[in-house]
């Protein structure tokens, strides 16, 4: 064992500044595998436990840009997850973490690194990608996306079997699979579905100005349908005014005579079957 | 016949909602009134973090209540005091309440008419031959 130690093990003793998994040296030869060859072996930290993978982490220098990226670019958040291939809810929470920190560093406070030091030499770390297309040196993977973006939320309501008859001649399509579910087709439900629209296009080999075209005008209504929704959230804030008087806040909302109010001669439907007062979900 | 502005009580047993009308004064609670401007919900929904104030919710026509009050409707007290919070009405509690403090008003005030003169007769308990110091002799 000692020889061991002062051998090939010598290189367990002090970490080294990234991964040193046991699974990534060949058991014989006491060599480092070939990388591109197995990647696997590089995020294995257990030897014996082959379904356990280190997930990569983002390098702070990357945390950084995908923050420039949103607060000065302006970018959205959208824009940012499809760009750099880091999921929806990563970048937000990049974001929302780096003005924590920010915040904290210009109020006199001091960043304790000594943590995120220590886990990003025991976990694959991604860099900034270099290419303008988005594919990173995955510390992970080896080369390739940080992870997947597309990846499609499970609704509660597709959990059920369902078994539809139809006939052979029936082309059944996605769309027609999320009806029978009650929700949007797969397409739509993903997180990018601007990115399958694009792959589709493509595919279709549509030249590039008329692709292009076509992503202005989309972008376009997308602008305008944003507007929009500002606008509406705005008409929303000011029919509504909150006041704080003694104990409570009073929350006065807008209605109209002939809309507002609970109706004359009809008694409350609550007491009807079928209705499940006990609340099935917390909010 | 007097037009009031009021609640009118929804709802069920321990979970009371109102619709805030505009009706006769003298027609029973229950009637359907002349019009129905809004709605209270006086059992505050909690904050959602738990922490701070809970929130009541008043829904109300602004524009109808301003024409009400105009044609010269009587709010009754629970509707004055909401209205008020808009800024529709003047106070009228807080009013009477300050009022009754400057003594120009029968409404009993919610704290001692006049702070210095309780003080002084509790002090004067310990004092020999304030009015108090025969009973701390007993």
């Amino acid at each position: 064992m000692f020889a061991w130690l002062s051998g090939p093990g010598a290189v367990f003793k002090q970490p080294t500044g990234e991964p040193q998994y046991i699974s990534s040296y060949d058991r014989s030869t006491w060599e480092r595998k070939d990388k591109t060859r197995n990647p696997d072996a590089f995020v294995q930290p257990y030897p014996f436990n082959r379904y356990f993978k280190s997930q990569p982490v983002l390098s702070d220098a990357f945390r950084e840009d995908i923050y420039t990226r949103v607060k000065r670019d302006n970018h959205s958040i959208r824009q940012v997850s499809a760009a750099l291939n880091v999921s929806i809810e990563r970048v937000a929470a990049v974001v929302r973490l780096k003005q924590v920190e920010k915040e904290h560093v210009a109020n006199g406070g001091k960043l304790c690194t000594f943590l995120t030091k220590a886990l990003d030499q025991m976990l694959p770390v991604v860099d900034v990608p270099t290419r303008a297309d988005g594919g990173s040196g995955s510390g992970g993977g080896g080369g390739g996306p940080f992870e997947n973006i597309q990846e499609l939320p499970i609704h509660s309501l597709a959990r059920r079997q369902v078994f539809v008859p139809t006939s052979e001649s029936r082309e059944f399509t996605r769309a027609d699979a999320g009806k029978e579910f009650g929700l949007p087709a797969a397409d739509v439900m993903v997180p990018h579905p601007d990115l399958v629209t694009l792959a589709k296009e493509r595919n279709e080999i549509i030249p590039l100005e008329e692709r292009i075209m076509r992503q202005k005008e989309r972008d376009r209504l997308e602008e305008i349908r944003r507007e929009a929704e500002k606008e509406r959230a705005a008409e929303r804030r000011r029919q509504k005014k909150v006041l704080e008087v003694g104990r409570w806040k009073w929350c006065f909302t807008e209605a109209e005579t002939g809309k507002v109010g609970f109706r004359y001669g009809f008694p409350l439907p609550d007491r009807k079957k079928g209705h499940v007062k006990i609340p099935t979900h917390v909010s | 016949m007097v037009i009031k502005i009021r609640l009118a009580r929804f709802g069920r047993r321990h979970a009371p909602v109102y619709n805030i009308v505009v009706a006769h004064a003298r027609s029973a609670q229950t009637n359907r009134p002349i019009e129905v401007i809004g709605t209270y919900n006086p059992i505050p929904v909690p904050p959602a973090d738990g922490i701070g104030k809970g929130t009541k919710h008043i829904e109300l026509d602004t524009a109808r209540a301003k024409y009400w009050l105009g044609t010269g409707a009587q709010p009754s007290d629970p509707a004055w005091r909401l209205l008020s919070m808009l800024g529709l009405l003047e106070p009228k509690w807080s009013i009477a309440r300050l009022q009754s403090k400057a003594g120009k008003s029968a409404v009993k005030p919610k704290e001692p008419r006049n702070v210095e003169d309780v003080t002084k007769s509790i002090q004067g308990n310990i004092g020999i031959g304030e009015p108090g110091a025969t009973a701390k002799e007993n």
